[in-house]
């Protein structure tokens, strides 16, 4: 055996413990390995433990790179481009004037702005899994700005590995970054394909193909002399998802990624010695920025767009961590002596401890937000909103339609069609202006607060009708002291339940509805009531009704 | 401090010549496998020589090894060859027992040391499990008597084999003190370790297990580090990783959520076991490789001849008829891949010189290149000589009902869609197989009614277990377009197909790919609000009635639980 095999069973076993009672704390698993590696002594072999850790950052890169599909990048959410660019910008350069008033030297305090400025997409949405899931405002928000913020790091991570910092070399290495992005390209749209027919579906050569690829332009950029993880990505977009037989690949790589990236965040831990006081002043201090100064930042830039102070604030609190980005872009730093160790430790402590502490403000959101929202600095807010909703001054018995997307409007259509009043209630700037272009009543802002309730006039209403499947929503609902019935909306039959004792008039499970139909179209096939064909005609054509109907909506549901 | 070339230069060139000879494979039908042991030849000293050995493909070599008996021993399913168990216990043993003495006595004629002899013995065990299982899979005959028998043989096979690797890990085989000594350890050791594995099998890990199965990254680092803890614990006592690995996949065979394991791990045991076949080759010098070449090729020749007529002889004996043992013979007639583990390991300790494992690769490559014309051809062949061996066909031989799932159902993904469809086709299909990863919905089943296969339907293990390509009706409830549109591939043209998406642009494209219909769940729900809201507008009994009509639904569903 040897020693590293130990090593690597010392490394797997201790965070496999703490993953577990981590785990049952809802803590992602980045900052675990990051403990781990702190809590281990120092590695033997550590030459060929950080070499396998570069196999960590190939990977994750590779990985992020893989699912980059540009044909199919979802409609960025509104403005969050600009939110993710200028967060980057005002955090960077804030970091970077106090990593100079710290006393850092200029290169030190451009490694530290970009740990304050960049955020985890790993950690973000574990955090938020169950908001993307149910394709909440805030979760759509939240996984845009990372993906901007991760292609900014990627630009990062190429301009930083030029070999002497003038212009020129920056540019040249800018130059062969893009050339390298240029090949990927041609092998995505030439060869990849080619390659998969080739394999003849033999998973164990995709992948190794896949493998194959990686390190090819790993190869490429080290003669380019650019950072390994910029060919990383490339091999990452010469890689299509486009193709039938991809499933086994992409889990494949999955598979890979999780094993070298464990071993690559738990030898950085271990790269951290006893702690100076030095070291603990910029750690503590890069903390600060990110878990105060950030969502700060980042709530005003979403108050500034546009959004309500709620979802603003729930946003912000999964963006207050440091990002793998940052912790690749420092190690190919340290591995090439231009970071001054100090600053290095001093960033993976604060990584460490940012990802735990965006934990904690994930799971006290609500708590925070109440927090932040009595601050009127943030509640100026509600005078946009103000301005921002039309309702008559006295409605009466009309009905107050919460979301306003693919079941929101057919809710809409059929008041309209029945002549009954209708107040539409949204936060998404987006469907504002549809709901402004097709009605005359409605309200911006967030559905928990009784600010919005009372505009659109709750207490007078015969029915609230909430197309949103957030639980906490529809339980602040049904505890509103009004005549009004409340229909609600839940993912699962067994939380449904749940809200029918607590008085909802009715729940709607999307799924449970939409079984019943698929229950007896099911029943008709088998007992040949219709034909495969008939089906098919019938399926298509209502789905091209509902693509007429919801022309002017987005895809979002909501 | 580490220079960053030096992740690459080595592994590039191993990996892109790997990748290259493997589409030549691919291409010529011949195993991957092959083609990583002639990679290994290419790049290292026999050939070109340009790379050597280092720690870190030592390393993967290692793991390749430790993660391979892990999956062995993940997948050990007693269960799936229960009813010939008692055939498939014999012929393994007497199986082994004839390819031994053919191999000792073909290294005693060509006048090996004894203890050269003795490693050429036992390390000349046939049946090579990735090319059989491989390839009866693409020719779809895993599921015949035959292919049943095969695999059989090779799951048994399998723990004698890594029994035999604990002993060649542990000690010496100069005297026979030293053999016996060696042996006891091993059992004693092994006993020990084995004992600890029922025990976390039986009280820790189902419900350590079941804490994390939600987490795919979780659930597998728990996994890798289950294996490791055995690893290291096997090195600490003397015994070989292999075995450590092997008892830490029986350990776990035993959770539901084993077969997900196997899958997330498979990948890279693949990506391990190519360093591990071409260091073979690396450690090889040309004059090492070539020294018993006319040996080899002699011995390649004999031992499949031998082997393949004394294997279908012991079929025979046991009941079987005629096709099915010479089918069931042929397929075996190449050298096991723990041939080349056990040599290389037999060289590691110094028990023999580079050169066995030269004749042992030479072996490998010749016996496994020609024997994949043998499977692919092995019912033609077959037909070529039945007239010979129709005198031996007998009235009473083993004709197995064998339970192909044909024609049956399968529903991908078990939820609130698709669970009232599931009364509906268990009434109108023999078999009903549901395919999920959640074990919450599929505890809710009942396992007389329906089969079900826990995993995640993206691992192509679970769909051949479904035996997607034979169903007549097919039902999806997972919204992934990727899912749906490899599922549309692999079903064959008759069956329906129902799929559901959750974007409008998937379903159209879903529909262009043959689905039958395309559940979108908003579009449904959409027409039944629709529905709901109107009556509640206009005629509010009627929508009462619909309300606790729902409601009584709903409950009925969750008292499943």
């Amino acid at each position: 055996m040897t020693d590293l095999l130990g090593a690597l069973g010392l490394i797997f076993v201790v965070s496999a413990a703490l993953l577990v009672v981590a785990h049952r704390l809802s803590i992602p698993v980045v900052p675990v390995y990051i403990v781990t590696g702190l809590m281990l002594p120092p590695l033997v072999g550590q030459d060929l433990t950080l070499e396998l850790a570069q196999w960590g950052i190939a990977f994750l890169v590779f990985v992020f790179g893989v699912n980059v599909e540009p044909t199919r990048i979802e409609a960025v959410t509104g403005d969050s481009e600009f939110v993710a660019a200028e967060s980057v910008l005002i955090l960077g350069s804030v970091g970077y004037g106090v990593a100079l008033l710290l006393g850092l030297d200029a290169l030190d305090a451009v490694y530290f702005s970009i740990a304050a400025a960049l955020s985890s997409s790993l950690v973000g949405q574990d955090l938020i899994r169950r908001e993307i899931y149910m394709n909440l405002l805030y979760g759509r928000l939240v996984r845009s700005i990372h993906f901007i913020q991760d292609i900014i790091a990627i630009v990062l991570i190429l301009a930083l590995s030029a070999s002497v910092f003038t212009p020129d070399a920056i540019a040249m290495t800018l130059g062969y970054g893009v050339l390298l992005l240029l090949v990927a390209v041609v092998v995505r749209v030439y060869l990849f394909g080619w390659l998969v027919r080739l394999s003849g579906g033999s998973d164990e050569l995709l992948i190794l193909t896949a493998i194959g690829l990686l390190i090819g332009f790993i190869i490429a950029a080290e003669l380019a002399g650019v950072s390994i993880a910029i060919g990383a990505f490339a091999a990452g977009l010469a890689i299509t998802r486009e193709f039938t037989q991809n499933l086994a690949l992409l889990n494949g790589l999955d598979s890979l990624e999780s094993f070298f990236s464990a071993i690559f965040f738990v030898v950085l831990g271990s790269l951290v010695t006893l702690p100076t006081l030095e070291i603990l002043l910029i750690a503590a201090t890069l903390m600060a920025l990110i878990a105060i100064l950030k969502p700060i930042v980042t709530i005003y830039l979403l108050l500034y767009r546009g959004y309500e102070t709620r979802t603003a604030c729930l946003a912000s609190f999964s963006l207050d961590q440091v990002s793998e980005f940052s912790l690749i872009i420092a190690i190919q730093a340290f591995i090439l002596g231009r970071i001054t160790p100090d600053v290095f430790q001093a960033i993976i402590l604060a990584s460490a401890v940012t990802m735990i502490t965006s934990t904690a403000t994930k799971q006290y959101e609500e708590e925070l937000y109440r927090l932040v929202s009595r601050y009127p600095t943030f509640t100026s807010a509600h005078e946009k909103t103000a301005e921002r909703s039309n309702v008559d001054p006295d409605p009466s018995d009309h009905v107050v339609l919460i979301g306003y997307g693919k079941l929101g409007t057919r809710v809409a259509r059929v008041c309209r069609e029945l002549d009954q009043e209708l107040v539409i209630v949204d936060h998404d700037p987006n469907q504002l202006a549809k709901a402004r272009r097709e009605h005359e009543q409605y309200v911006f802002g967030d559905a928990m607060d009784p600010e919005t309730w009372r505009r659109a006039d709750i207490d007078s209403c015969r029915l609230v009708y909430s197309t949103v499947p957030d639980r906490r929503l529809s339980e602040q609902l049904l505890e509103i002291e009004t005549e009004a019935d409340v229909i609600v909306r839940a993912d699962r039959t067994s939380e449904a339940i749940e809200l029918f004792e607590q008085g909802a008039a009715y729940v709607n499970v999307p799924d449970f509805l939409a079984s019943e139909r698929l229950t007896n179209t099911v029943r008709d096939l088998l007992s040949d009531d219709t034909t495969t064909e008939a089906l098919r005609d019938d399926g298509t054509a209502t789905l091209r009704e509902m693509e007429t109907d919801l022309r002017n909506t987005d895809t979002f549901d909501q | 401090m580490v220079e960053t070339v030096a992740l690459a230069t080595d592994f590039a060139l191993i990996i892109g010549v790997a990748v290259s000879l493997s589409y030549v494979a691919r291409l010529t039908g011949q195993p991957i496998l092959i083609a990583y042991l002639l990679t290994g030849l290419l790049v290292g000293p026999v050939l070109l020589g340009v790379v050597i050995e280092t720690e870190l493909i030592d390393l993967m070599a290692e793991l390749g090894l430790g993660f391979l008996l892990f999956l062995i021993g993940l997948r050990m399913q007693i269960d799936e060859i229960r009813e010939i168990f008692r055939p498939i216990l014999n012929l393994t043993i007497l199986g082994t027992v004839l390819q031994t003495l053919l191999g000792l006595l073909i290294a005693v004629v060509f006048g090996f040391s004894l203890t050269e002899i003795i490693v050429i013995g036992l390390a000349s065990v046939f049946g090579a499990t990735p090319i059989i299982v491989k390839l009866l899979a693409d020719n779809d005959q895993i599921d015949t008597l035959p292919g049943r028998i095969d695999v059989g043989v090779l799951v048994v096979q399998n723990v004698y084999l890594v029994l035999l690797l604990a002993l060649f890990g542990a000690g010496s085989l100069d005297s026979p003190l030293g053999v016996a000594t060696s042996i006891l350890t091993v059992f004693v050791l092994v006993g020990a370790i084995g004992a600890f594995a029922y025990l976390s099998a039986r009280y820790v890990l189902p419900n350590l297990i079941h804490s994390v199965a939600d987490n795919d990254e979780v659930f597998f680092v728990v996994g890798i580090a289950w294996t490791f803890l055995f690893i290291v614990g096997a090195e600490e006592l003397g015994l070989s990783i292999e075995m450590g690995a092997f008892l830490a996949g029986i350990s776990l065979a035993q959770v539901p959520q084993s077969a997900e394991l196997a899958e997330q791990v498979q990948p890279i045991t693949d990506f391990f076991m190519m360093v591990f076949f071409t260091s073979i080759g690396l450690q090889l010098e040309a004059d090492q490789l070539l020294a018993f070449w006319v040996e080899a090729l002699v011995a390649s020749g004999v031992l499949m001849a031998a082997n393949f007529v004394g294997f279908a002889l012991l079929i025979y004996r046991e009941g079987f008829s005629p096709e099915t043992s010479f089918v069931g013979s042929l397929n075996m007639v190449q050298l096991s891949e723990f041939s080349l583990v056990l040599g290389s390991l037999a060289v590691a300790q110094g028990f023999v010189g580079t050169e066995v494992l030269g004749y042992l690769s030479l072996l490998a490559i010749v016996t496994m290149s020609l024997s994949t014309y043998f499977i692919n051809y092995n019912y033609e062949l077959y037909r070529r000589v039945e007239p010979y061996l129709d005198r031996f066909a007998r009235e009473d031989d083993h004709t197995m009902e064998m339970t192909t799932r044909e024609d049956h159902a399968v529903v991908i993904g078990h939820d609130d869609v698709t669970s009232d469809v599931l009364p509906v086709l268990s009434r109108g299909f023999r078999d009903v197989v549901i395919i999920d990863r959640n074990q919450e919905y599929l505890h809710q089943l009942d396992e007389t009614e329906y089969d079900l296969i826990h995993g995640d339907f993206s691992h192509t293990e679970h769909r051949n277990a479904a035996n997607l390509g034979r169903a007549a009706f097919v039902l999806s409830s997972s919204v992934q377009p990727e899912v749906n549109r490899t599922l549309l591939e692999e079903v064959n043209d008759e069956a329906t197909v129902l799929v559901e998406a959750e974007r409008i642009e998937d379903a159209f494209d879903l529909y262009e790919r043959g689905a039958d219909y395309v559940i979108v769940s908003t579009v449904l729900a959409r027409e039944m609000i629709d529905e709901h809201l109107r009556q509640y507008l206009t005629d509010h009994e009627a929508f009462m009635d619909v309300r606790d009509r729902d409601i009584g639904h709903m409950l009925w569903r969750i008292g499943d639980d």
